[in-house]
Order: C-alpha cells, then structure tokens, then sequence
C-alpha cells in the first residue's frame, strides 16, 4: 500500500477566518477514506484544498510523492485528481453526454480520439440510466441521476483520487445505497476516494478508514471498524442515543 | 523471513510512519485538549492550543506527564471519558495508597490485544502452541493482556496464573506445554522446583518463553535458556501505556521492536528532560497515539534505554529499544510489584521506634530478587529485648507487605550508620548482577 | 524504700559487627564510667549489651552523643549465697508466684562472700517482686550499693 495523498499541518483560511488548524490525513492508493464531522468542521473545505480551490497559508499537501500547494485545480486534474462538489453542478441545458464528454475536456487531442469514447462507454456500463438518457438536458434528470451524471463527468477524467463531496445529500435512501454500491465499485477498478458525507452510517460502511473533524482539526482517525465502536462517534454521527450507547 | 503479526504496520515506510504519528499526536492532542480535564488546565496555564502542534517535534514544547501526576490525578482527571463508558480498569501494582488507574474502551482493548499478539509472534508463538502464563491475573494488566493476545492467535492458553510452583510443574508435564509466559524470576523458580522434583527438562515439551514486568539480565536468561531448555525473549510494557505489547524481541534479539504506530517513543536526558540523538542512552517518554480512555503525553517512564530506527533483518522497520536493565529513580521491582521507597517512607514514618534513615538493599537469594528495608534504630527509642525488636522488625514488615503488597525483611541498624546524602538520598542499594 | 532497690540497667542496640562493643567500652572509659556488670543478647543480625555502670545517667547520655541507640531498663540486684542451690532457691520463690524472669546475670565481684545477681522482671510486677523477696529475706542490694561496686 502506498500513499497516494498526504495532508500534513495544513492550514486554510477564509479570509481571515481560520478554517483548517493544522489539519493532517492521508489517502493510501486504492482505499476508500470517510470524512465526518458536523457542518463547518472543515470537511469541505479540506477538498477544496486538496483540489486547488483553496491554497493553504501553511502546511504540506502532497500527491504521489510531490509537492501540490499551489498548483491550479485544472493541473491537479491533469495530474489525477478530481472533485465532485456538493451540489452536483451539472450543466442543466446540456446533454448528458455533452456533460460527460465536458469531463474528458482537459485530456489531449490524441486521448480524445483514442480513450475518451472508450471511457464514455465505461461510464454508461456504471450507470445505465445515464445510458437510457444520454440525449436528454441534464437538467431534466431526478437527483439521484444528476449525481451519477455528476459522478460519470468526473471519472471521465481519468482520476487517480476522487473527491466526493457529500454525494448522498438530499437523495433518498434507495438512491443514496445505490451511489455509494457505485464508490465500491471504483475502487475495485483502482479509483482512490476521498469522501466527505453526512451520512456516517452509509460512509463507514464502505469506507475502509475515515477522520472525524471538529473546527478544523481532526480528533479522531481510525479503521471504519474503530470508528464506528467508539463512543463518541456513535452518539454524534451515528444517531445512538444516549441510553444505546 | 520470520513470521510478523501486522506486516501493514511492522513493516511500513517510515515515512508512511511518521505521517500516520502526526495524524495520530494531533487527534490525540485534540482530544485530549476538549475531554481530559488535566490537559487542557495545563494547556491553558501554557497559553497553548492544540493547533499550536502540528509536527511531530512541536510535541517537544509539551511538558512531561509523571507518575506524580498520575498519583494526584486519582482517579478521573486523566481520563478521557465518563468510567460508564470504560469497559475495563486495571490498576498499576503497588500501593494502595495512591494507586494509578488504567482505562480501556473496546477499541483500546482491540489495540492492546493486537500489539501483544505481535509480540508473541515475534517470539516464535504460534497457533500450534500451548501457552501457559504465570503472569498475574487481576488488576495486574500483565496475565490478561498476555492472554488475550495469547488467545487473539489462536494458541491453547493455560491461564495458571500465579499457581503454586508443584502445580506449574505438573500442568507443564500433563498438559505439555510449549510456552512460557510470565515473570523471568519466576520462570526460574519454575526450573528450580522441577529440578527439585527430578523432572528432566529433555522430557518436556518446552519451546520457548517471553519474560517481563521486571529487568533481567543476560546472565538470567542464560540461565532460563539453559535450565528450561527454551528460547527467551524479552516483552515490555508499562501499566501506564495499558500494559504488554508496547515492545518486544524478535527472532534476531537486537532490541525490542516498539509499536511505533501506537506509542511515539522519545529518548531524554533523565536530568534535563531534553531529547537525545538517536543510539544515546536516556529515559524512554512515551506519547499514547491511538489510546481512548486514557491518552497521555509526554509520559515519563522512568526507564532507561536507547534507540535504533534501522531495518532488523527480521524485516520489521518499527525501532527497537535496547532492553532496559537500570531506571531513573529508586523504584525497584520486587515479586512484579513496583516499589517506591517513598512508599517505604511513608510506612516507616508511622514507627516512632525508627528514624527516617533507611536504605533499601535488593539482592538476589537463589533465584528471586528480595528486598531488605535496613532501618536505623531511633537514638532514644528501642526495646530493652531481642524479642521486642524482631518483634518491631516483623511489625514494620508486616505493615509494608498490607500497604504496598510485597514481603520483605527488616533490619535494625544503629543510628548514623545509613549514608546520608545531600539532595536526594540514594535509597537504594543494589547488590544483583547488572548486565 | 523500694525506691532505691530499682537498679537502673543502661541498654545499647548493637549491630553484629567487630568493633562496636570496643567503641562502647572505650567511650564510656573516655568519660571515667566504670562498668560493672554485662551482659549480651544478640541475634544473628544485632544485640542488646546490658551493662551495669557507676553512673546510669552520665553514661545514656554519653553514649547518645556518640551514636548510639540507648536506653534504660529497671532491674533488680540480688545478693545469692555463693552454693549450690542458692539461685535455684530464689528462682523458684518467683515461679511459685508466675513472676516470670525475663533474664538475668551476674556481677564480676563479690559482696560479702556472696554472688550478686541482676534480675529483669517485667515493670508492672518489678515492686511485688521487691516485696516478695524481702519478704523471703533475701537481701537485695539498694542502687547506690550497686553502683558503688
């Protein structure tokens, strides 16, 4: 197992609001890393350092062994990593196809006419419903397929790490299961993911590790199986109630 | 190559290593910060914050945790969490007039259970073995943790306990086993009473032996090696830190390789509490990473070590700690319980019939260590008969064995005739082989 | 007066090593105090060195000042005839009554022709015994006698 992603003493700010304090985590090639923590702990705004969004005043953020602060978001994706944000963000008048080839954008002339087709059809062996409706406008799709479609875009890409933000907000449950089947998934096929979800229950289930996050600092790390046995993450993130715990 | 327990953390990239420490001494760090009361006063006092740490050596700018600390902490302000939420305590050896309390949640005892299991792997135990442990099984963490670990490999477990020696002879005959598990003076007990028995070590089905919970030295192991006919390795560990499974030997016994994903390990200067480059001998200062209920920083272990973070030929890449044989202070192990002479202090003091100069003096009768408290007689009190004052004498060690739970001799000395000595008065005399 | 018939016996805690009953008799020398009568009692780690002196009080006190550990014990000086049978007589007057002797020596001289004999009973029987053994006429010298030795 190698590291793929390494954080080490990162700090971020808005501003002048400190947001990330000295956050440190790391993603091993081919694992699956939850993290959890309340709104404003600083989850999403880790991706978005990680994916260039955000540059971090102090701190080590490496990927495959090199240095990545201060590197723009669209060479972070040339080099592998790729965000999907909250929200979806799709291009509602769009085609679900345009969508995803959109997400082939940043590769050369050459993968164009060699790999992109190839990837596409990858992607709609993922989600077939995309398949069914890949003339339709993005815009017409439910939730659920909005994410996918999101998803699909983002893998077109070729990504080395994901970044999954919150990508079960707002979905029903059926839908929700069947997104993160789709996360197992790639990463049988060699996708590293870095997710970041609300729902603990559903991310520790098929993460193999996760970070709990509290203000910016992380508090807790640990294998899904420590994370779900302790105490306190029961109680905050997995619904127990006091008298269960 | 020789068998590892968790080849993913024995054998890893020690700069896989040192991100995963950092993760882990933040978290703790946190954590620490927001739930136990002790440190957050101590932070707050320092005017610092968690996210002032955010390397490994920013854990430097910490203060030491003592045993003092432990002591006056009794028995909540280190914990981490309420004690409903602990599943197990067990309690350091010694006094029962300040005892130290440790705390493990279900994941502590997952990890505690986990690091013992490396060590008996790395001491050649498998799961083919008939483990018999003679450690103590109470709130001595040594029996249990060895027994978890013992059972977690899937080895036959003897829990004896602290079985009277005919008995540890027979079991080892009727059940034959393969390893031994406990105490080093104890396991030469063990040989003395087989011998004694006229039981031929050849005739056994002895294997091997991990000891700990005392210093030992090569000679004693010579002599187990010889006298039991098995290979020994050394174990270590201290209650503070949960227990065994902090370090251990491997097959090549160039040190004991340290859990380095669960314990940051540093080596000080005893007397300036500043680091020492690696290979220098110091006191090992132990930071919990992953531990729950009772995290702690900077803990002074009082013994002396030193390290090496090369590559074993075994294959692990985690540092090994040269076998600690001397401490800083004047505690020493007798019986496996830990003897302050503070402790001794406190029992003597309520003797009128004896001044407050004593010495304590460790010598090696036959196979155990024992311990002679020499006290000196007051200058105005005695009684005018030999009786009175054994009596006296089996008094005083009467009471030292209800307080601090180990069975010593006494001897009257005149007065003036114990060295005094400026500053700390060195307490101890000890008269074994050091090796 | 029974008073004076208590004896005052220094005692001093030795260890059991060469030299120290030397130190005690060259101390008490140094300070012009005569022993008169000793004994010991000693097990394998210490001993108790009972001695009679010229002066009890002089000679705790100076042997506190050099270290050691003293005190003092009340006892009895029996003037026994010098046959056989004289201390058996005497001892089985005190058995007769459950006055049980804890130990007991003798004096380098003689008084009158006779042995004198130190006896040490327990403190709370030390004044019955004084009177029982007057009453048995058996002559029991006073303090100052002792000393005066």
């Amino acid at each position: 197992m190698s590291l793929l992603l390494t954080l080490s003493g990162v700090n971020t700010f808005y501003d002048r609001l400190h947001v990330l304090k000295g956050a440190s985590l790391h993603v091993n090639e081919g694992e699956i890393v939850a993290l959890l923590g309340a709104n404003g702990a600083g989850k999403t705004t880790t991706l978005r350092t990680v994916c260039g969004l955000l540059r971090p005043a102090s701190g080590q953020v490496s990927f495959a062994g090199q240095s990545i602060v201060g590197r723009s978001p669209e060479a972070l994706v040339r080099l592998g990593i790729t965000q999907v944000p909250e929200g979806r963000q799709i291009f509602g008048p769009l085609s679900v196809q345009d969508n995803l080839l959109l997400g082939a954008y940043g590769r050369g002339r050459r993968a164009q006419r060699t790999e992109v087709p190839g990837d596409l059809a990858r992607v709609f062996e993922l989600f077939p419903v995309l398949a069914e409706r890949r003339h339709e406008r993005g815009g017409s799709l439910s939730g659920g397929q909005q994410q996918m479609l999101a998803m699909g875009r983002a893998l077109m890409a070729r990504p080395r790490l994901l970044l999954l933000d919150e990508p079960c907000l707002g979905l029903a449950p059926l839908v929700a299961r069947q997104i993160m089947e789709t996360i197992v998934a790639l990463r049988a096929q060699g996708t590293t993911i870095l997710l970041v979800e609300q729902n603990a229950r559903a991310a520790l289930r098929i993460a193999d590790r996760g970070y709990v996050m509290e203000t910016g600092k992380v508090v807790l790390e640990g294998t899904s199986e420590e994370l779900v046995r302790n105490k306190d993450v029961r109680r905050a993130y997995l619904g127990k109630d006091y008298d269960e715990v | 190559m020789a068998a590892i327990y968790n080849p993913r953390y024995e054998t890893i990239a020690r700069e896989e290593l040192q991100q995963l420490q950092l993760e882990r001494l933040q978290a703790t760090i946190n954590r620490c910060y927001k739930n136990v009361p002790f440190y957050r006063r101590r932070l707050e006092a320092l005017g610092m914050e968690p996210e002032d740490f955010q390397s490994l050596d920013d854990l430097r700018q910490l203060p030491f945790t003592t045993k003092q600390d432990l002591r006056d902490s009794y028995p909540y302000d280190l914990v981490a969490l309420p004690l409903r939420e602990v599943v197990r305590f067990h309690l350091s050896s010694g006094t029962t007039g300040s005892p130290t309390v440790i705390a493990y949640t279900a994941n502590d005892l997952a990890h505690w259970t986990e690091l013992v299991a490396r060590n008996l792997v790395a001491g050649e135990i498998t799961r083919e073995d008939v483990v018999q442990i003679f450690f103590g099984y109470g709130l001595f963490s040594g029996g249990f943790g060895l027994h978890q670990g013992a059972e977690a490999i899937g080895a036959s477990v003897l829990p004896v306990s602290e079985a009277e020696l005919p008995q540890q002879v027979k079991i080892m005959q009727d059940f034959r086993s393969t390893a031994l598990i406990g105490m080093p003076s104890y396991a030469l007990a063990i040989a003395e009473a087989m011998e004694a028995a006229g039981v031929d070590a050849n005739s056994l089905s002895l294997r091997v032996g991990l000891f700990g919970a005392e210093p030992w030295s090569e000679e004693r192991r010579q002599a187990i090696e010889e006298r039991l006919h098995i290979r020994a390795y050394d174990i270590y560990g201290l209650s503070e830190m949960g227990g065994p499974g902090v370090s251990g030997e491997c097959p090549e016994r160039c040190g004991l390789h340290l859990a380095e994903d669960h314990y940051l390990v540093e080596v000080v200067d005893p007397a300036t509490g500043e680091p020492l480059p690696e290979g220098e001998e110091g006191e090992l200062v132990f930071t919990t990473l992953t531990k729950e209920a009772l995290p702690l920083l900077r803990y002074r272990s009082g013994d002396l070590s030193a390290l090496d973070s090369a590559p074993c030929a075994c294959g692990r890449t985690v540092a090994r700690m040269r076998r600690v044989c001397c401490r800083t202070d004047d505690m020493v192990i007798i019986h496996g319980i830990n003897v302050f002479p503070a402790d001794v202090a406190t029992v003597l003091a309520s003797f009128p019939e004896v001044s407050e100069h004593f010495q304590l003096v460790v010598e090696q009768v036959g196979v155990l260590d024992e311990l002679e408290v020499r006290v000196e007689l007051a200058p105005q009190f005695f009684s005018d008969t030999i009786r009175g004052l054994e009596g006296l004498e089996q008094e005083i060690a009467d009471k030292i064995r209800a307080n601090l739970g180990v069975g010593v001799a006494v001897k009257l000395v005149e007065p003036k005739t114990i060295e005094r000595s400026i500053g700390k008065a060195k307490r101890v005399l000890d008269l074994r082989d050091k090796e | 007066m029974a008073a004076t018939r208590i004896v005052q016996q220094v005692s001093i805690f030795l260890e059991n090593k060469s030299g120290r009953l030397a130190e005690v008799c060259t101390t008490l020398g140094a300070h012009d105090i005569n022993i008169r009568a000793l004994c010991i009692a000693d097990t394998s780690d210490f001993g108790i060195l009972r001695l009679i002196v010229n002066d009890p009080a002089k000679a705790a006190s100076v042997l506190q000042q050099a270290g050691f550990s003293v005190g003092q014990t009340s006892v009895i000086a029996l003037q026994i005839p010098d046959r056989p049978g004289g201390l058996g007589g005497v001892l089985e007057k005190l058995e007769a009554v459950g006055i049980n002797v804890e130990y007991m020596y003798a004096f380098f001289v003689r008084r009158e022709g006779d042995a004198v004999v130190l006896f040490r009973v327990a403190d709370d029987v030390l004044e019955s015994t004084i009177r029982l053994l007057q009453e048995a006429n058996v002559p029991i010298l006073s303090a100052e006698d002792v000393y005066a030795l």
